[in-house]
């Protein structure tokens, strides 16, 4: 099965769009990048894209805290990760860097606060 | 009657920098003043990453940032009075500030940093005709209702205006279960970073539309939907392309002003391209003693350039508290062609901190090539070709001090010549 996509590169303010070729899960062709970089950036945005989550877990008292995944998961995960945290509450104190939920969506990611609670 | 050596008003990203360098350089009593409850500002809204690139060299979310501030402030021991508005402020640098716990006060400083950050533009500076139904807000106040105090403005939303804020909303809102239906934007360009335009947008499918607006809001009592049109290339909305969005929820992300009221009552003269103080090569507005930093003085696209900055202001304040002695001959700054503003707007170059100048500017247009080039009034000093400019993208560039010092110079002109397509070679 041979796909066709179209990545803008972030790497720069230029905004590269760059086509990339995908057959059987493997590139095949990657075509009107600029630079290194792009390609590079081009290349992991097909096979395995990634963001870090950020987003707020409710707090017992209310109001919210902010929160992130201590490194990016794959994107089409994020949705799922969303709904996972959904009803999480957090019961403070809480401080930065702190762990407030294991592996996110089976990824072996973390969550971590990135606001203090008391 | 409070005296204190340094005042800085305002604890987001500026001043929060600026009170931690004046210290390092010695100033020991220094009082820095927030109206909000805690300290960090806006940072504390910006849940998302991508902030410490340029001054940690890691990528950061907003309220990580402030917190490596915000301890480095605590841990020096730098005074600070929370709940607490300054509401009026002399050139001879009196301050009245009003809190509920401890009422009016009144503070006489030695030196005072500017870092009032700005605030968002509304409804009524961009003139949307229709009713005034419940679920129009600018892309902030929803970022705060959303990130802090936890509640979701509506579930289908329009966004008018594309920069960052927007961007970002977009994409907080999609996470949380709305659907953004389209993002307008009335020029033929994004004003947001690139990055955002492809992580917020492009990520989920959002449509961007360019040369678009909003021409009416439709709706008594709560908003329940758009008509969006075409702009032709003096921005009227072409009436033949009007459409129908029906929405709840209209955000506006449509530019920040500096907040300078105070710096108004000081009798301190203003740049009225950037809406914020003009200042000199250390920061320090036309009222010697009275300095000026981060979106105060222009509204900046990365929260890095603040805090590099508000150091600038920090040292400078530090250096004036230091030795008064005035400052030398002061040259203009003149934005040419294809720069729409240049900060600092005066400098003295034979006072320069650290040697070295850095000059943040903001191109007229998108161009695809340009080169800058930075002349005085007597001749060329140096050119540069940048690639990929874009208004939404702040230009910054270093002078040292013997490219400026050793001249007998009265001004210092940044002009931008486009150079055909860029191809790479270069």
């Amino acid at each position: 099965m041979e796909i066709n996509k179209t990545v803008t590169c972030i790497v720069c303010p230029k905004g590269c769009r760059i086509d990339v070729k995908v057959k059987n899960g493997e590139i095949v062709s990657i075509q009107n990048y600029d630079c290194k970089r792009g390609l590079e950036y081009a290349k992991n945005e097909v096979l395995d894209p990634r963001r870090i989550l950020t987003t707020t877990l409710k707090l017992s008292g209310g109001r919210v805290l902010p929160v992130r995944t201590k490194d990016p998961i794959p994107k089409k995960l994020l949705k799922k990760a969303m709904l996972e945290l959904k009803d999480v509450v957090i019961t403070p104190p809480v401080k930065v860097g702190d762990i407030v939920a294991k592996n996110v969506v089976g990824t072996g990611i973390d969550l971590i606060s990135t606001g203090n609670a008391k | 009657m409070i005296n204190k050596e340094l005042v800085v008003i305002g604890g987001g990203p500026a001043g929060l920098a600026a009170a931690i360098e004046a210290k390092k350089h010695g100033v020991k009593d220094i009082l820095l003043v927030e109206r909000d409850s805690g300290l960090g500002g806006i940072l504390q809204q910006c849940i998302h990453n991508g902030f410490g690139l340029h001054v940690f060299k890691e990528e950061l979310t907003g309220p990580e940032y402030a917190d490596r501030f915000i301890k480095e402030l605590e841990d020096m021991g730098i005074e600070v009075l929370l709940d607490t508005m300054v509401i009026e402020l002399t050139k001879d640098k009196r301050i009245i500030a009003v809190s509920h716990k401890k009422g009016l006060m009144q503070i006489q400083a030695e030196a005072v940093i500017l870092t009032m950050g700005c605030r968002e533009r509304t409804r009524g500076a961009i003139n949307i005709p229709g009713f005034r139904p419940a679920g129009i807000f600018t892309a902030g106040t929803a970022q705060r209702f959303v990130n802090i105090e936890g509640y979701m403005p509506g579930k289908e939303i329009v966004i008018l205006g594309s920069g960052d804020i927007g961007l970002i909303m977009a994409r907080r809102f999609t996470l949380e279960g709305a659907k953004v239906k389209c993002v307008a934007e009335i020029m033929p360009y994004s004003n947001g970073l690139t990055r955002n335009v492809v992580q917020c947008l492009e990520d989920y499918d959002i449509p961007l539309l360019l040369s678009h607006t909003v021409v009416n809001i439709d709706g008594r009592d709560r908003v329940e939907g758009v008509t969006i049109a075409q702009v032709d290339e003096d921005f009227k909305p072409i009436s033949s392309t009007e459409k129908y969005v029906t929405c709840d929820t209209l955000l506006l992300s449509v530019g920040l002003i500096p907040e300078n009221e105070l710096s108004k009552m000081a009798d301190i003269k203003m740049d009225d391209i950037t809406a914020g103080p003009v200042v000199n090569h250390r920061m320090e507005t036309t009222v010697p003693g009275i300095f000026a930093c981060g979106n105060v003085v222009h509204v900046h696209d990365l929260v890095d350039f603040v805090t590099m900055e508000s150091q600038l202001a920090g040292r400078g304040a530090a250096n004036y508290l230091k030795n008064r002695m005035p400052l030398g001959k002061h040259i203009s700054i003149l934005p040419g062609e294809g720069i729409r503003y240049a900060v600092p707007q005066l400098i003295d170059p034979q006072n320069i901190i650290n040697e070295k100048q850095n000059f943040f500017m903001r191109s007229t247009k998108p161009m695809e090539k340009a080169r800058l080039f930075i002349e005085s009034d007597k001749d060329l000093i140096r050119t540069k070709v940048i690639q990929h400019i874009k208004p939404s993208e702040m230009i910054n560039i270093e002078l040292k001090k013997e490219e400026l010092a050793d001249k007998d110079i009265n001004s210092l002109r940044f002009f931008l010549q486009e150079e055909g397509v860029a191809d790479g070679n270069q």
